[in-house]
């Protein structure tokens, strides 16, 4: 079945939005490598074009406003940018399936829940009605809600609920890759721990590639296998979880964990990152993390770094790292 | 969804097709030999008394009547003042003008198959023509109405009223069956004596009229008049255009040419008796000063009004009679001529002028009377226009702030009418709330003059004096159009409006 | 929810009641009473009073409104000063041209507006969404009467196809029907469009979307059906309005509706006609906003649930 090297394979991703105040540079000539049932996250802060990214891969971007400058996917074989619009409705659902970020909006309030399941099922798969109701009735067991609530409406859902139901419709045909959208930033803390042993225990099942969007570190480290970390457009740092976190490497990340609480130490203080994401419509000239990077040196508010590999799965964007012997606060002292 | 989509569609289909099969369609019958079955006459309001002809209160109502109703006499259509026999075949003139005996026609047969008596008439008069019907200010010298026997009657007169036979000659004075009101009510009225009876009136949509086989006088070529209503001035005239109508009533001015430039269609064009003309609240200052009315009306731009609001199509007025009138004689009036006029207001107690309004109820009367707000500029008089809706403006004459209003007046009656209608104190329209012993002393006394020629001396000097008091300002006499098919024959067209298409027919 | 519909017709009792007294209310207001109306210019003033005790004219405005209601309550509207004839049957003889006109209408309009509200809110920004906002813009400042005498010329005169007026066959319905749907489509189409692309920016388009559902289908399935609701608002008033007859439409094609019924009796002040025919048609229009109301609950499962709740 994975005949292919990688379920998704993002190169030199760039997506706009023409809009009258300007160009948003949503997205910046990004790279994603998601290997076969493997689970990568995508972390950042709000605006980084995390969502951005997602709908690019699914070829969803609303346009107008939004452009897809340029960039190359291939998702399971396909070449998603370059097929026929009937041929991409094949690969939705069925190739790659999405979670999206607010479950309050996702469904359709016209619509039960049943229906929506179904859809999906009667769209990839060859069943009769009857079949794809009694595949959404498992499905919903799955999720954990009794089938007997097939008929209920949205509005008849509590927000955990229909989360289940939106996983139910994302992996009700099987997909090879899941792309889940800060899946569990609406729902309550209780909730949220469920949703997510629910997403890994399915996607173990189901042997289902993740794209995982967060800006929860935490979440992170229980769910992932490798992670990006995405700042105005672009990544800035990857590596396997192991190294991202234990070996950080660019300034932002090492910010990002620094704005976490720390459970063994709570009486130090959260040192947030000063300042805020540059405006997406003007990116400065040099690196885009500089102004609010404590390390930032005169070149690097003139010169733009590459993603630069440190060892086989690691690579870091930082100027910094042409000084071999230049390292963030946080690897000095240890965690 | 799309099931939805189709159901309601299918709904509202099914809904139109069961109305639409609902209504009734026209079925055309056979053409006889010669003449066309069905004359179509396109009309502009709803002949809402069309069923109660007694009740008639609008022109159309008695034009219609005219077809379907008899009266005991009428009016020569040649010379519109002649009086000739009707339903009456002659009479008596006796006690000097006092008693006239009528001999009625024995051959008269109503709608429903009664045949018309003495009874009928009688009733006629003291059952529902006196007594609730529209002549009956106009009848006001009647005293009594006597059956002598089956086919002779009699009116009793308080005086000799020598515009007796023109109120009689008019639609709402129709004679109608005791019978058939007496069983059906007021309209029971609508079986006449007329060459047409009616078969069907659907209100808001038309009238349709059937060839009456038992009628007594000439039988009509055509076989069925149907007056279709079609309110919009345009519509209708376009309606002639396309020959969905062979008549078309009143044709807007401006769509007057279409109707001229078209070889098949002819533009009839008869002298009008309505009179457009400035009405004064003669009870209030300033306007009980006759200088001020004098002024007034030597001011007003007729020319201009009549461009305006006629397209030129109507003639300038001085006398307060139209020229149309019987034992009409011009007298002189007052013309445009702002020098004068301010002369005239100078003698008056307002020699700076003043403010005033101007009531109107008609689009064509408050395009006059804006011309004239201009004109009455030039003296100092201030005129605010107010268009009243029209009942509003019936009920609103005895309002303290009536000050001037641009009506209009059409004496469809004998001489008389002219003034006992309007100028009178007691006038039913006394829209100038004249109050003058003289003009109801002289119209009392040529009312019962029997020598015609005295007769009309005096409406000439009762024109002059009420002209010259200016108790009224005259303004117009709009011509009145007809258009119609060129083929179109045998129809007499009226002054009043009231054209009578009895006999109106198309050869094939 | 049966009880709530049930509850909602119980209403129209009050609501008849405002509705004639507010009539009776504004009738006295104006000038003038059937007598000016009826009798003409030549009746004198015995003659008006005469006719005034004998129709009760002379009376209170609440002493009439309680004897016409106590004859509403058994059933009868009476009959019309100006005819003579029941007020009943008179309006129930021109309703059937009003509904038919008003129906045909409104379902051309909606056969045009909807497709055009929905391509101009996918084709946002295009020429196509401009010119076609453009001309619904005309239809919607096009004064009715100019647009009917064109329509009779070009189809009656030049062509030849219609009548210029009056009802009959399905023929007669064509011309007024069209000029009302122009009125109304104007009107549809933007409310079509702006609920559209409301509903179009939705989350719930964009989870249909990644389930694979084509453009198309998740337009008509999923965005349609929720832009439905302020669609069948202006449906619903646009009839209820066309209901009372649209007196325009009515004059310039020579059809015999209501409108024309309405507007002549106020003119002549025959307020038995006016009472009974306002009354019939807010009774009409408020069954309308039920039969409305009801189609919401089949659109929006929120908005049943909402009436189960009110019971
Ligand atoms: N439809 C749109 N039109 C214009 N700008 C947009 C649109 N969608 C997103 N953007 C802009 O693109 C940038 C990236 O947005 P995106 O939604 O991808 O961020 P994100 O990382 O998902 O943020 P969050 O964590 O808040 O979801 C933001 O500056 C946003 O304002
Ligand atoms: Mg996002």
């Amino acid at each position: 079945m994975d005949k292919h090297e990688f379920a998704l394979d993002v190169s030199n991703l760039t997506v706009e939005y023409v809009t009258s105040d300007g160009i948003v540079h949503a997205v910046n000539d990004i790279d994603l490598k998601i290997p076969p049932q493997k689970s990568v996250g995508l972390v950042g802060e709000t605006g980084a074009g995390k969502t951005s990214t997602a709908l690019a891969i699914m070829n969803l971007i609303p346009s107008p406003p939004g452009v897809i400058r340029s960039g190359k996917i291939i998702l399971n074989g396909y070449d998603v940018l370059h097929m026929k619009d009937s041929e991409l409705n094949q690969v939705r659902g069925s190739e790659v399936a999405m979670i999206f970020q607010d479950p309050m909006t996702a469904l359709n309030p016209v619509l039960n829940i049943g229906e929506q399941i179904e859809e999906s099922i009667l769209l990839h798969e060859d069943v009769t009605r009857d079949e794809a109701h009694e595949q959404a009735c498992e499905m919903l067991e799955m999720v954990g809600i009794d089938r007997s609530r097939i008929y209920d409406y949205p509005h008849q859902l509590s927000g955990g609920m229909k989360q289940r139901v939106i996983i139910a419709i994302a992996l009700c045909c099987n997909p090879h890759l899941l792309i889940a959208d800060e899946p569990t930033t609406a729902l309550d803390v209780t909730i949220q721990a469920q949703v997510l042993d629910l997403i890994s225990n399915l996607r173990d099942e189901y042997r289902t590639a993740m794209l995982l969007i967060t800006h929860d570190l935490g979440i992170v480290a229980d769910m992932c296998d490798e992670v990006s970390v995405m700042y105005a457009g672009r990544i800035v740092e990857h590596g396997t979880v192991e190294e991202v976190f234990t070996n950080t490497k660019h300034p932002y990340t090492e910010g990002l964990f620094d704005s976490l609480p720390k459970i063994n130490d709570r009486k130090s203080l959260l040192k947030p990152i000063i300042g805020l994401m540059p405006d997406p419509t003007e990116l400065p000239e040099g690196c885009t993390f500089a102004p609010r990077c404590r390390y930032a040196m005169d070149k690097c508010f003139k010169r733009r770094p590459s993603l630069n590999a440190i060892s086989d799965t690691h690579e870091v964007s930082c100027l910094a790292y042409e000084d071999p012997v230049f390292s963030i606060e946080r690897n000095k002292h240890g965690r | 969804m799309k099931k939805g989509v189709f159901l309601f569609v299918f709904f509202v289909v099914l809904i139109n097709l069961a109305f639409a099969g609902g209504v009734k369609e026209t079925v055309a019958t056979p053409t006889s030999v010669g003449y066309q079955n069905v004359l179509k006459v396109g009309i502009n309001m709803e002949p809402i008394t069309i069923c109660t002809p007694t009740k008639g209160t609008n022109v159309m109502c008695h034009m219609m009547s005219f077809s379907t109703h008899n009266t005991l006499v009428t009016i020569s259509n040649e010379d519109n003042a002649t009086i000739k026999p009707c339903l009456a075949e002659s009479w008596d003139i006796l006690d000097g003008g006092k008693t006239i005996v009528f001999h009625l026609r024995k051959d008269v047969k109503f709608h429903n198959g009664e045949t018309m008596t003495s009874e009928d008439v009688v009733y006629s008069f003291k059952e529902r023509i006196l007594k609730g019907g529209t002549s009956r200010a106009l009848l006001s010298s009647v005293v009594d109405v006597v059956a002598d026997d089956d086919y002779t009657i009699h009116f009793e007169l308080s005086g000799a009223d020598q515009d007796l036979f023109y109120t009689l000659s008019a639609a709402p004075s129709c004679i109608i069956s005791k019978k058939a009101v007496e069983t059906e009510g007021d309209e029971g009225e609508c079986y006449g004596t007329g060459a047409f009876k009616i078969e069907e009136y659907v209100q808001g949509e038309f009238v349709r009229m059937v060839r009456f086989d038992d009628y007594f006088g000439e039988k009509p070529k055509t076989e069925e008049i149907d007056w279709i209503i079609y309110l919009e001035d345009s519509a209708r005239e376009l309606a002639l255009e396309t020959g969905e109508i062979d008549i078309c009533y009143s044709p807007a001015n401006s769509d007057l040419p279409f109707i001229e430039k078209n070889p098949d269609l002819k533009l009839i064009s008869v002298k009008g008796l309505n009179v457009y003309y400035i009405g004064f609240n003669t009870k209030v200052a300033p306007f009980d000063d006759e200088y001020v009315r004098q002024a007034i009306a030597s001011c007003v731009n007729k020319e201009d009004a009549i461009t305006v609001a006629f397209d030129g199509l109507a003639d300038a007025v001085d006398n307060v009679m139209a020229p149309a009138v019987p034992m009409y004689t011009h007298v002189d009036g007052y013309t445009y001529n702002p020098t004068a006029a301010k002369e005239l207001l100078s003698k008056s107690g307002y020699p700076g002028g003043f403010k005033s309004t101007i009531w109107v109820d008609r689009a064509d009367e408050e395009q006059m009377a804006l011309v004239f707000k201009e004109n009455l500029a030039q003296i100092g008089i201030d005129l605010t226009v107010v268009r009243l809706e029209a009942t509003t403006l019936k009920a609103s004459w005895n309002n303290a702030d009536y000050q001037m209003c641009l009506q209009k007046f059409g004496n469809t009656g004998g001489p008389g009418t002219s003034f006992s209608y309007v100028f009178t104190s007691k006038a039913p329209a006394n829209r100038s709330k004249v109050s003058d012993s003289n003009v109801d002393l002289q119209t009392a006394a040529a009312a019962v003059e029997t020598d015609q020629v005295k007769r009309q001396a005096m409406y000439r000097d009762l024109n002059e004096y009420i002209t010259k008091k200016a108790y009224w300002a005259p303004i117009c006499v709009p011509q009145i159009f007809v258009g119609i098919k060129a083929s179109v024959k045998g129809a007499v067209y009226k002054g009043n409006g009231s054209h009578i298409l009895t006999y109106a027919y198309i050869e094939n | 929810m049966y009880r709530y519909f049930l509850k909602r017709l119980f209403w129209l009792i009050p609501v008849m009641l405002g509705v004639s007294i507010f009539i009776f209310i504004i009738m006295d207001f104006f000038p003038g009473d059937a007598a000016d109306t009826v009798l003409g210019e030549a009746a004198s003033q015995e003659q008006l009073e005469e006719y005034r005790e004998a129709h009760g004219l002379n009376d209170p405005v609440m002493v009439r409104y309680v004897r016409y209601m106590a004859n509403l309550l058994k059933g009868d509207m009476g009959i019309s000063y100006v005819t003579g004839r029941d007020v009943f049957k008179t309006y129930m003889q021109r309703l059937p041209n009003t509904l038919l006109l008003a129906f045909s209408g409104m379902t051309l309009a909606i056969l045009f507006s909807i497709p055009i509200g929905i391509i101009t809110a996918l084709k946002r920004g295009t020429v196509l969404d401009g010119t076609l906002m453009i001309i619904s813009l005309l239809g919607l400042s096009m004064p009715l009467f100019w647009l009917g005498l064109l329509l009779i010329i070009g189809f009656s005169l030049n062509l030849g196809w219609f009548p210029t007026g009056g009802s009959g066959d399905l023929k007669h319905l064509v011309l007024p029907a069209v000029t009302l749907a122009v009125a109304k489509m104007a009107m549809l189409a933007r409310t079509t469009r702006s609920s559209m692309l409301e509903v179009l920016n939705e989350d719930y388009i964009r989870t249909a979307r990644a389930k694979g559902v084509s453009k198309r289908k998740a337009t008509l399935k999923h965005a349609l059906r929720n832009a439905l609701i302020p669609i069948i608002t202006v449906i619903g008033i646009e009839l209820g309005s066309s209901l009372g007859g649209s007196v325009l439409c009515e004059t310039v094609f020579s059809w015999p509706g209501v409108g024309r019924l309405i507007m002549d009796s106020i003119s002549k002040r025959d307020i038995p006609m006016v009472t009974g025919s306002l009354i019939l048609t807010t009774m009409l229009v408020a069954f309308l906003l039920l039969v409305v109301d009801i189609i919401y609950a089949f659109v929006d499962p929120r908005i049943k649930a909402q009436y189960q709740r009110k019971k």
